[in-house]
C-alpha cells in the first residue's frame, strides 16, 4: 500500500514538475510577445505627447509613511522630482511615535489647513491635513492620521484626500524613477479600461544614491539582495508580463503601481486586515468589474520604475517572506469563491488555480517531497541514478530561466551601469535554486502555519541598511 | 562516414547523420522509463538553449556597446550644431548649415541615418517650444533622416515606430509612401499613418480625420490630435471645421473633443456658436462647450451659460461655476450666492463657495458674510475655513 502511495505521489511530482515547467516557458513566450509589442512605442513620442496636451489626467502618489524620520526628507525630495506635468504627492504619516510629522513641517514649510474631511473608505481617525506655503513644495499634502498598524489603513487614509482620478501607491523608502508616471500613466492612455497598472521594481541594495536619485545602479554583492533582485526580475518580467499578455496578472505590487481611483473606491478600499493587501486589493477590484460587468485590464510595464530597499539578512527576509506566506493563505481563503468560477474571467479560471496550484500548494509539496526522500534513502529506496537526473533536469531548467531574466533584462534596456552586475545575475541563478529558495519554502510553510495557529501578527521593522550615498565634493 | 566493427563502410550524408544520432540516443536511453528520458530531453535542451543565450548575449553586448560607442561620437560632433540651427528664427543658407556642421552635406550622408533620426529627436524632446519646425525639417532632410524614413515605410520595417518619428519631428514625406498604411489592418498603424497624412499632404487632409473619429476615442488619440492642430496652426496650415464636424458625428467623446479643441485653434464664428451647445441633449458635450468657453474667457457666452444653470445636472454646474469665474465679469455675485444657497450637493457648495471666494474683493467680502453666520467647529465653517485657508496658502506660494 505505502509502495503504490509512493508511486502515486511520484507521478503527482513529475507532472507536476512537467506543468509547471511548460507555464514557465509559455509566460516566457507570452512576455516576450508583450514587451516587444508594447516596446514599440517611443519613449520620446509618449513624453512629448504628454508635455504637450491638457488633456493628460491628474496622478497622486500616496506614501504612508511610519518612523520615517531620518529618511523621510530625503525621500520626498526624490518623489517631488517626478517629471509629470499634472501630479501631487500625499504622504500619509500614520501615527509615528518619532518625529517624522515634525520633520515634514520643518523641511517642506508645512503648515495645518483645515480640511472638510469625508471617509469615502474605513480607515483609522484623520487627524490633520497640512500643505506647504512654498511653491517648491506645493504639490505637497501631509495627511496626519492615528495609527491603524497596516499600511492598507495607512493608504485609505491618503486615498480619502487625493484629488486626481489616478493614483500610484508606492513606499515613502522607494526611490521612483524621474519619469516613472509617464510610464504608469501611457497604458491607461492607451486603453481607457485599464484599471491597474505595474512597474518593474528592482533591489536598490547595491545603488549609489545622490540627492534622492540613482546616479549608480549595481546589483548587491550581499547574497540576500541579490536573489531577491534576481526574484523580482523573474516574476516581473516573465510572471507578470506574461499574464499581462493574455490580461490575467494577479498582483500588482504594494511598492509601486498605478490605480483607477473610482475602481478602488467601488471596490471597498484596501482591506486593513489583509497581509497581502497588494494582491487583495486587485482581487476585489476584478472582482468589482466582473461583478458589474465592466470591462477592465491589469496591465504590466517593461519599464524599471521603482527601487525598494528589499531585506539583507536572513532573519528579516524570513519574517518578510512569512507574512507574505500569510497573506498568501489568507488570500485563498478569503476569495474561494471566486476559484474556478467562470464568472472572474481569466482570473477565475486561470491564474487563481495557477496561484492556488504552483504558488499556495508549491511550498507544502517541496516540503513533503524532501521529507519522502529522506525517508526512501534511509529504507534504500531511491533509485540514485534517476534521481540525480531528474534533480539536473529541473535545476538546470532554472538556471536557464534565471539566464533568460538576466539576458531579457539587458535587451529591455534596464541594464545596470557596470557589467559585472550580470555576472553577479548569473552565479545568484545558479546558486539560488540551492541556498536561497529553501529559505523561501520554509518561510512560506511558517507564514500558512502562524495563520492556521492563529499566531498573532506582527509587522516588525525593516532594518534597513540604506542605500550607498554619495559623497559630495 | 561509419565503420562497422565487422563489416561494410557505410557513408552517411545529410539527414541522415542526424538521424543516425537520434537513433543512437534512443537505442541509448531504451532501457530506461519514459519519464527518465524526458528529464534527459531537458537537461539536453537546457544546456542547448544556454548556449545560444550566451551567444547571443555576448553578441549583443558588442553591438549595443559598439552602437553607444558611434552615437557618442555623433552626438559630441554634431548636437551643438543641430541645436544652434534648430532654433535660428529662419531658415539658414547652405554655407551657414556646413559652417556650423563643420563638413559639408555630402560627408553627413556617410554617418547612419537612425542615429541622426535619433538625436534630432531628442534634441526635439528637449526645444518643444523654441524649436524652428522647417528648420528641423531641412536638418531631416540634409542628414539623410527622410530618405531613412523612406526607406523604412517602402521596405516594411520597424514602420510603427518609423511612423511615431514622422508625427514626433513633424516630417514631411511623399504621400505614396503612406499610401499602403492609409488602410491598413494593424489599428495603430492606420492611426498613426493617418495623422502622419495629415502632415504630409496639403490636398486633402483631413480627409481620414472624420472617419477615424467616429471610431472608439482611445485617451491617447485626443492628446496627439491636439499636438498636431497645434503643429498645424504653427505652420501656417488651415484648420478643419471643427463644429461641422463634430455635430456630424456619432461619437460623442470626439464629438466633445473637438468642441473643446475650438478653445485653441476655432475660428471667432465657432467661438461664438459655442454658448448653442451649453444644453446640448448629451451632457459630455455641454461640458465640453463650457471647458472651451472658460479657456477662452469669453464674456459674451456668460449670459446663456448663466441661463442654463438650472437645466443641468449636479456635476454640470459646477463646471458652470468654474467657468463663470473663469469669465470673471465680475456680475455673478448673486448667481453665486444662489448657487451656494439652492443646491443639495454638498460639492456643488464647496465649488460655489470656491468660486465666490476668488471672485474679486466683492466675492470675498460676500463670502466672509456667509462665514460669520456659522460658530467655529459647524460643518460648513470648517468648509469654509478650508477654502480660506488653501486660497490664502495659493497667495503665500505665489509669492514665495
Amino acid at each position: 500500500m505505502l509502495n503504490l502511495l509512493l508511486l502515486f505521489y511520484g507521478y503527482i511530482i513529475f507532472f507536476y514538475s512537467l506543468a509547471l515547467i511548460t507555464s514557465y516557458v509559455a509566460l516566457l513566450i507570452m512576455a516576450y510577445i508583450y514587451s516587444s509589442n508594447y516596446k514599440r512605442w517611443s519613449d520620446d513620442y509618449i513624453k512629448h505627447m504628454v508635455d504637450s496636451t491638457p488633456y493628460v489626467p491628474g496622478v497622486s502618489i500616496v506614501a504612508p509613511a511610519y518612523n520615517e524620520e531620518k529618511t523621510v526628507v530625503d525621500n520626498v525630495r526624490s518623489l517631488l522630482r517626478q517629471d509629470y506635468p499634472n501630479f501631487e504627492i500625499v504622504i500619509v504619516n500614520d501615527g509615528s511615535k518619532d518625529r517624522t510629522l515634525e520633520t515634514l513641517i520643518e523641511n517642506f514649510d508645512m503648515v495645518e489647513v483645515p480640511y472638510d474631511y469625508i471617509e469615502r473608505i474605513h480607515c483609522k481617525p484623520f487627524k490633520r491635513l497640512f500643505r506647504s506655503s512654498s511653491m517648491k513644495y506645493s504639490k505637497l499634502v501631509v495627511v496626519d492620521k492615528m495609527n491603524g498598524g497596516t499600511k492598507a489603513d495607512a493608504v485609505n487614509g491618503g486615498l480619502n484626500v487625493v484629488s486626481n482620478p489616478y493614483f500610484i501607491n508606492t513606499d515613502v523608502d522607494c526611490i521612483l524613477s524621474k519619469d516613472a508616471i509617464y510610464h504608469c500613466i501611457f497604458p491607461v492612455l492607451l486603453d481607457d479600461s485599464v484599471i491597474a497598472v505595474s512597474g518593474t521594481m528592482s533591489m536598490s541594495n547595491g545603488a549609489t544614491i545622490e540627492n534622492g536619485e540613482i546616479v549608480e545602479l549595481s546589483t548587491s554583492t550581499k547574497p540576500i539582495p541579490l536573489f531577491q533582485d534576481l526574484e523580482y526580475k523573474r516574476s516581473f518580467l516573465i510572471g507578470k508580463m506574461g499574464w499581462s499578455c493574455i490580461n490575467a496578472m494577479n498582483n500588482v505590487s504594494g511598492g509601486y503601481g498605478l490605480f483607477k481611483l473610482e475602481i478602488v473606491i467601488a471596490a471597498g478600499g484596501y482591506g486593513s486586515e489583509s497581509f497581502a493587501e497588494d494582491m487583495d486589493m486587485l482581487f476585489r477590484m476584478i472582482g468589482y468589474c466582473c461583478d458589474f460587468n465592466r470591462p477592465y485590464r491589469v496591465v504590466q510595464i517593461p519599464h524599471n520604475c521603482c527601487w525598494t530597499e528589499g531585506p539583507s539578512n536572513i532573519k528579516t527576509l524570513v519574517r518578510q517572506r512569512s507574512r507574505w506566506g500569510r497573506g498568501l493563505i489568507q488570500l485563498v481563503f478569503q476569495h474561494s469563491r471566486m476559484l474556478l468560477n467562470p464568472k472572474y474571467r481569466k482570473l477565475g479560471m486561470l491564474t487563481f488555480p495557477y496561484t492556488f496550484l504552483f504558488e499556495f500548494l508549491a511550498p507544502v509539496i517541496e516540503v513533503v517531497g524532501i521529507c519522502l526522500i529522506i525517508y526512501l534513502a534511509l529504507t534504500g529506496g531511491v533509485n540514485w541514478d534517476t534521481f540525480f537526473v531528474m534533480f539536473g533536469a529541473i535545476f538546470l531548467f532554472s538556471i536557464m530561466l534565471s539566464s533568460f531574466v538576466v539576458f531579457y533584462d539587458y535587451l529591455l534596456g534596464s541594464s545596470y551601469h557596470k557589467q559585472h552586475s550580470y555576472a553577479l545575475l548569473l552565479l545568484a541563478g545558479v546558486l539560488e535554486p540551492v541556498l536561497y529558495h529553501p529559505i523561501v519554502v520554509y518561510s512560506s510553510i511558517r507564514g500558512y502555519y502562524n495563520y492556521l495557529t492563529r499566531k498573532k501578527a506582527v509587522w516588525g521593522d525593516m532594518n534597513r541598511q540604506g542605500v550607498k550615498k554619495k559623497k559630495r565634493a | 562516414m561509419f565503420s562497422h566493427v565487422e563489416g561494410p563502410i557505410v557513408e552517411f550524408h545529410g539527414w541522415e547523420v542526424i538521424g543516425y544520432y537520434l537513433n543512437n540516443i534512443q537505442n541509448y536511453l531504451a532501457e530506461y522509463s519514459w519519464q527518465v528520458r524526458t528529464a534527459y530531453g531537458l537537461i539536453v535542451g537546457c544546456i542547448f538553449v544556454m548556449i545560444i543565450l550566451f551567444g547571443l548575449f555576448i553578441l549583443m553586448i558588442r553591438k549595443t556597446t559598439k552602437y553607444k560607442k558611434e552615437y557618442q561620437q555623433l552626438e559630441e560632433k554634431f548636437r551643438e550644431p543641430l541645436y544652434q540651427i534648430m532654433i535660428l528664427p529662419e531658415p539658414p543658407s547652405v554655407q551657414e548649415i556646413e559652417g556650423l556642421m563643420g563638413c559639408n552635406f555630402t560627408e553627413l550622408k556617410r554617418y547612419d541615418s537612425a542615429m541622426f533620426a535619433q538625436l534630432i529627436s531628442s534634441l526635439r524632446m528637449e526645444l518643444c517650444e523654441v524649436l524652428y519646425i522647417p528648420n528641423m525639417q531641412y536638418i531631416c532632410k540634409i542628414t539623410g533622416v527622410t530618405d531613412y524614413i523612406e526607406r523604412c515605410l517602402t521596405g516594411r520595417t520597424k514602420v510603427f515606430e518609423i511612423l511615431q518619428m514622422v508625427v514626433n519631428l513633424n516630417i514631411r514625406i511623399s504621400e505614396g509612401e503612406l499610401a499602403i498604411y492609409l488602410n491598413h489592418y494593424n489599428t495603430n498603424i492606420r492611426l498613426m499613418a493617418r495623422l502622419a497624412y495629415i502632415i504630409c499632404t496639403e490636398n486633402e487632409p483631413y480627409k481620414y480625420l472624420e472617419e477615424d473619429l467616429n471610431q472608439k476615442m482611445l485617451p491617447w488619440r485626443p492628446m496627439l490630435t491636439h499636438r498636431l492642430f497645434g503643429w498645424l496652426q504653427e505652420c501656417g496650415r488651415p484648420m478643419p471645421s471643427f463644429i461641422v464636424i463634430a455635430e456630424s458625428l456619432n461619437n460623442e467623446e470626439a464629438s466633445a473633443f473637438l468642441i473643446e479643441e475650438v478653445a485653441y485653434w476655432g475660428t471667432d464664428t465657432e467661438k461664438n456658436e459655442l454658448s448653442k451647445f451649453f444644453l446640448a441633449p448629451r451632457y459630455i458635450i455641454r461640458l465640453a462647450a463650457m471647458r472651451a468657453t472658460a479657456q477662452l474667457a469669453r464674456e459674451a457666452n456668460e449670459p446663456a451659460l448663466v441661463e442654463s444653470y438650472d437645466h443641468q445636472p449636479e456635476y454640470i454646474k459646477r463646471e458652470v461655476l468654474k467657468t463663470v469665474l473663469a469669465i470673471n465679469s465680475g456680475k455673478q455675485l448673486d448667481f453665486y450666492e444662489m448657487a451656494y444657497k439652492t443646491t443639495s450637493s454638498k460639492e456643488t457648495q464647496e465649488q460655489a463657495l470656491s468660486c465666490l471666494y476668488m471672485y474679486g474683493n466683492e466675492g470675498r467680502r460676500r463670502f466672509e458674510m456667509i462665514r460669520s453666520r456659522y460658530q467655529v467647529g459647524e460643518e460648513t465653517r470648517t468648509l469654509l475655513d478650508q477654502i480660506d485657508a488653501t486660497n490664502l496658502l495659493k497667495q503665500l506660494q505665489q509669492f514665495s
